[in-house]
């Protein structure tokens, strides 16, 4: 059971992940503004303090000049050296500096009477006549036993509003960032999930046997497009690999059914010849060669199985490839000159391999037995086997009439044969064994280009790249 | 010949035996392993067929048993499959012979007799074969027929040996493609039939009596008679 779209975007991946970006960035905002604020805050806070105690210095020095009383005259104003409140204002909007002179039992002598701070040094807050609240730095020191002096400076008006803007940006922060980073996750989310719906959707229409289902591709050429490249490329992949088991198994279905088909012939003649032994002999025998083809079809594509499965790389042995080429060739002359063709050979001596004495002598003899079948008569063919760089180059030809070019990749698919009619003997399997065991011992095997005839290459590593024992 | 015939499949039982007892051979038939074994290690057979896959026993597993009691009668075993190694593993377990399932009763008839009539030391070793008129000195690897040398390649002289050694049976085209070949595959031409052919222009059309003669649909056989 799948869960609902939404539930499923909301437990993606993607969405998670977004939300926890967010989270962390919040987190780390909120503490970039904060610690703008403490530090700001410090650095005025250290700046006032300074300009307080300057000021403190200098009162100081008319009370050590001129005494207290001329102290407390010079700050009388309209004849009042006690302020009222309603000056408060005024004195603060023009920054002026505050102050309160108290006598021994805390009296005001001089200045605001509100300037009242609970320490020495401190923050107090007032209240203006203008019911606005302002904060202001105090400092209180003794000018002598009996009297103290306070020392105020407003704060600064865009301080006061700083705090107030962090608490507000926080907020704003925090309102934001969340349900944003979530928006963002979600419709991430759910636009990844609907690219990866439609790749998903593909694919499983292939599982469920659409074969030429092709994941969809838009034409922005990002990241989904190049998934659905691959997945594309992989599907043709496999079609034509499908597409190949196919012609395989018609290829196995025809080329046992001609044989069984011949023989039921021959047992139809049987029956009709039942008085002639001599005419039942003849069918027999020819019955039995056409069960003999059959057995080497499956003979073949059990061997091909077989080698393609690696087992027999376990059995490997240091063997003389060119001793092994050359008496193969001695074997298969005769052989060719009763088919009217004429094979020369040319075998670099002590050249030696890491295989399987058994799989090599049927790839020389696949390819020899090529040429037995399909060069014209009169034919001249050779074999060679010499180094080139690391391996041992087996080459077998014949000077006509070759292969078409137009079959040069097929010939060695498995039951590929040029002539489609299957009107000559051989069952398509020779040339595809003798690929197997070429890369079976880390060879390959070709067919060279632009030749008269057929000229089959195959190279097999030597031994330590040297070819000795 | 005694024969002990160790095979589960009725139908493969029945065609050997009944091409056997036509051959005027004895033939024993025990269906598994086990009864296989039992019956061998009595010792009065000629030589034993084994299936590869019995009941009971497996077939290499038996033969195994049997060579390590010591029991040298001849083995051949019988398989369906085909694989290199199934080849190998047969042998290995002490089989003298190994045959490929489905195969012509005049195939395995031809390696029965040439495991039954098989003489290890006078033959494997002597130094001198002769058939007839015609001589085979192993010391200096030549042939001679009525006194006359035969010009043999190699592989024509390696034929003619097996032949020898075999006087008078049948050699197969197939047990040729194994003795002097190594073929464990069978070629689509006519490879055996093209250098025995050869051979027999050397050694018997020269001269008035044929030594080599074909056995139609399975070998070929060499005597003097």
């Amino acid at each position: 059971m799948s869960s609902p779209p939404a539930r499923r975007t909301f437990s993606s991946v993607i969405f998670l992940r977004a939300l926890g970006i967010g989270m962390i960035a919040l987190v780390l905002l909120l503490t970039f503004v904060w610690s703008l604020e403490g530090i700001t805050r410090a650095r005025v806070q250290a700046a006032m303090r300074a300009e307080i105690e300057d000021q403190a210095y200098e009162i100081e020095e008319i009370y050590r000049l001129e005494g207290l009383g001329e102290l407390i005259d010079s700050a009388r104003r309209e004849g009042r050296a006690v302020w009222p409140r309603e000056w408060l204002t005024e004195a603060i909007h023009e920054e002026d500096t505050l102050f309160r002179l108290t006598g021994d039992e805390g009296q005001t002598l001089a200045g605001f009477d509100d300037l009242d701070p609970p320490e020495d040094f401190a923050t107090i807050e007032l209240l203006t006549d203008e019911n606005e609240i302002v904060r202001i730095y105090t400092l209180r020191f003794a000018l002598n036993d009996n009297a103290d002096l306070i020392i105020g400076r407003p704060m600064p008006f865009e301080l006061q509003d700083f705090r107030g803007m962090a608490v507000f940006t926080s907020l704003l922060l925090v309102v934001l960032v969340l349900p944003l980073s979530g928006v963002i996750g979600y419709s991430l989310s759910a636009q990844v999930g609907r690219r990866l719906g439609e790749l998903s959707t593909s694919v499983a229409a292939v599982g469920d046997g659409s074969i030429d289902q092709r994941a969809p591709l838009s034409d922005r050429d990002d990241e989904f497009d190049r998934v659905s490249g691959d997945i594309n490329s992989m599907l043709d992949r496999i079609g034509t690999l499908t597409r190949n088991i196919r012609a395989v198994s018609v290829g196995v279905a025809h080329d046992l059914k001609t044989p069984v088909s011949n023989v039921g012939g021959r047992l139809q003649l049987i029956e009709r010849d039942i008085e002639n032994p001599e005419a039942i002999r003849t069918h027999l025998e020819k019955a039995d060669a056409y069960l003999g083809t059959l057995l080497r079809t499956l003979d073949a594509i059990l061997r091909l199985g077989e080698v393609e499965a690696g087992r027999r790389k376990a059995a490997f042995e240091t063997l003389d490839i060119s001793a092994l080429t050359e008496d193969l060739s001695e074997s298969f002359e005769p052989v060719l000159a009763d088919a009217d063709k004429h094979l020369s050979s040319k075998v670099t001596p002590h050249l030696w391999v890491e295989g399987d004495r058994d799989l090599l002598t049927q790839m020389i003899t696949n390819l020899l037995e090529n040429v037995a079948e399909h060069a014209r008569d009169g034919a001249s063919a050779w074999v060679s086997l010499k180094r080139h760089e690391r391996c041992a180059l087996l080459v077998v030809g014949d000077d006509g009439p070759g292969i078409p070019e137009t079959f040069r990749d097929q010939i060695f698919d498995r039951f590929f044969r040029v002539e489609s009619s299957r009107s000559s003997p051989g069952n398509g399997l020779g040339l595809s064994l003798v690929r197997a065991i070429a890369e079976l011992h880390g060879g390959t095997v070709s067919l060279r280009p632009d030749q008269t005839g057929a000229v089959f290459e195959v190279e097999i590593p030597l031994t330590g790249g040297l070819g000795q024992p | 010949m005694h024969v002990l015939l160790v095979e589960d499949n009725e139908e493969t039982a029945e065609f050997i035996c009944r091409g056997l007892t036509e051959a005027g051979e004895a033939v024993e038939h025990v269906k598994d392993g086990k009864a296989g074994l039992v019956a061998a290690a009595g010792g009065r057979f000629d030589v034993l067929i084994f299936d590869r896959l019995l009941p009971e026993m497996e077939g290499a597993a038996a033969v195994r048993v049997l060579r390590q009691s010591g029991v040298t009668t001849p083995i051949i075993m019988l398989t369906a499959l085909s694989g290199i190694e199934d080849r190998v593993e047969g042998l290995e377990a002490g089989a003298d012979d190994y045959l490929v399932k489905p195969f012509a009763f005049a195939e395995l008839y031809a390696r029965l007799r040439a495991l039954a009539r098989r003489q290890p030391m006078a033959e494997e070793e002597a130094v001198r074969l002769s058939v007839g008129d015609m001589i085979l000195d192993r010391t200096t690897q030549s042939v001679t027929r009525n006194g006359v040398t035969l010009d043999l390649l190699p592989r024509e002289y390696k034929i003619l040996e097996f032949m020898m050694m075999h006087e008078g049976q049948v050699v197969t085209r197939t047990m040729l493609l194994e003795k002097i070949w190594g073929y464990s595959f069978d070629p689509k031409t006519s490879l055996v039939q093209t250098h025995v052919s050869r051979l027999r222009s050397k050694v018997d059309k020269p001269f008035d009596r044929e030594l080599i003669k074909t056995v139609r649909g399975s070998g070929y056989v060499l005597s003097a008679s």
